[in-house]
């Protein structure tokens, strides 16, 4: 399911315009970077831990020609899925 | 780093933002989050603009051993959510550590782990003023053993310390020996005048053999008893006090030539005769210059030498 779907399904459900549902979840999108950049850490209940972490530097080598690199540290973001989730989708798989 | 959001905080800030209602934005939030979670499990897949993209990853099945037993089990294949950032959310998350950027490293460059390597890296980067001047080069900093890295960084600042303190002693103490030997008749001219009203006798000794008792009065009287003398020798003196004025010290004069003789009597000093004859006491360092063939010390005149007082004018426009 891509963006597009996904707010034609939560404007259906909600009773939202299209361009509203896009508007919302564009914001609503924007809201958790902000709040994720301070730091914050997103527990959203029965989905998952949205988290920013630091990765360290590191060196790489390039496998062509033998260089090596120092990558720079950097914050990513994380998403740890919730374990009701998590087992749901353990089961899911197994009964496919 | 410890602060959490929830749903809850999430709902409200959006419904801060949009003037809407919270119980909308609520169910909005909510109904995001089950609708992905329901396209997860129909698709496998969902791409959220802004956030990234969810996506269900086969994990193949494996074994392992348990951690309790120590038996060998086998995990079973299953699928794991994987999360992966938007590119836009990426850099905004980023954002603090987006001005760095990966760098080819110098092959010459040793190190034994990451940690070494890192501090290697940035040691001659943040000291390289005392790394030109430490007989030590960067790189012998490198191969050094890593526990004797951070010692070092904390002596070099010391040294540098100490030989910018040095060099601020040594350039202040210049300037002070400077400004000292540059206004060195007008310190002792202030001394002198600073003595002269407390202790008049022995200050009179300094400047004249006789002394005489009746020095010993407080500065305003001071004045007073140099008028009677400026008084008896009014013959040299007579033509200058028509045109006297009084002389700034902040200018720079030039000594054109000779405008009266005085004869020193008890009690005189040169700050004293400055005053008469310029107006100005801090300008006697000149009437000393003009005299420095009769004068051999400043603080100490023989009563009767008879000294010429030079004429003065300012050294930028003379008249």
């Amino acid at each position: 399911m891509n963006s597009k779907e996904l707010t034609g399904e939560l404007a259906r459900r909600l009773g939202y315009t299209n361009k509203d549902a896009s508007r919302l979840l564009a914001s609503m999108a924007t809201l958790m970077g902000e709040e994720l950049q301070e730091g914050k850490t997103l527990f959203l209940q029965g989905f998952g831990t949205f988290e920013v972490k630091k990765k360290m530097e590191r060196i790489t080598v390039s496998p062509t020609t033998g260089e090596r690199f120092l990558v720079p540290p950097k914050l990513v973001l994380t998403y740890k899925p919730s374990q009701a989730l998590k087992e749901k989708f353990k089961t899911l798989s197994a009964d496919e | 780093m410890n602060e959490k959001i929830t749903l809850q905080d999430l709902a409200a800030l959006l419904a801060q933002r949009h003037e809407m209602n919270p119980a909308d934005a609520e169910a909005f939030v909510g109904t995001l989050f089950t609708l992905i979670e329901e396209a997860l499990e129909t698709d496998r897949y969902v791409k959220v603009k802004g956030l990234g993209t969810f996506k269900l990853l086969e994990v193949e099945a494996r074994e392992s051993v348990d951690v309790n037993t120590g038996a060998r089990i086998e995990i079973q294949s299953h699928s794991r959510i994987a999360f992966a950032p938007d590119p836009m959310m990426r850099e905004a998350v980023n954002k603090p550590f987006s001005h760095f950027e990966t760098v080819a490293l110098n092959p010459q460059t040793h190190f034994n782990d990451m940690e070494e390597e890192t501090l290697s890296k940035e040691v001659p980067v943040a000291l390289s003023p005392e790394a030109v001047r430490e007989p030590e080069s960067p790189a012998k900093a490198v191969t050094e053993e890593p526990a004797s890295q951070p010692r070092k960084n904390r002596e070099l600042p010391w040294c540098m310390i100490a030989s910018v303190l040095f060099a601020g002693i040594l350039l202040g103490g210049g300037i002070t020996w400077k400004i000292a030997s540059g206004r060195r008749y007008v310190t002792a001219d202030e001394v002198a005048e600073k003595k002269a009203p407390k202790t008049s006798p022995e200050n009179a000794e300094m400047f004249s053999e006789n002394n005489s008792a009746d020095k010993e009065k407080p500065t305003q009287v001071f004045t007073k008893t140099s008028q009677p003398f400026t008084a008896v020798y009014q013959t040299p003196e007579s033509q200058n006090k028509t045109k006297k004025e009084t002389l700034a010290d902040t200018v720079e004069y030039l000594i054109t030539g000779t405008q009266a003789e005085y004869t020193l009597k008890p009690g005189d000093n040169l700050a004293r005769i400055a005053r008469q004859f310029y107006g100005n006491k801090k300008l006697w360092p000149y009437v000393a210059r003009h005299n420095r063939e009769r004068i051999k010390n400043p603080n100490n005149i023989p009563v009767g030498t008879t000294i010429q007082i030079p004429r003065l004018s300012p050294k930028n426009a003379p008249k």
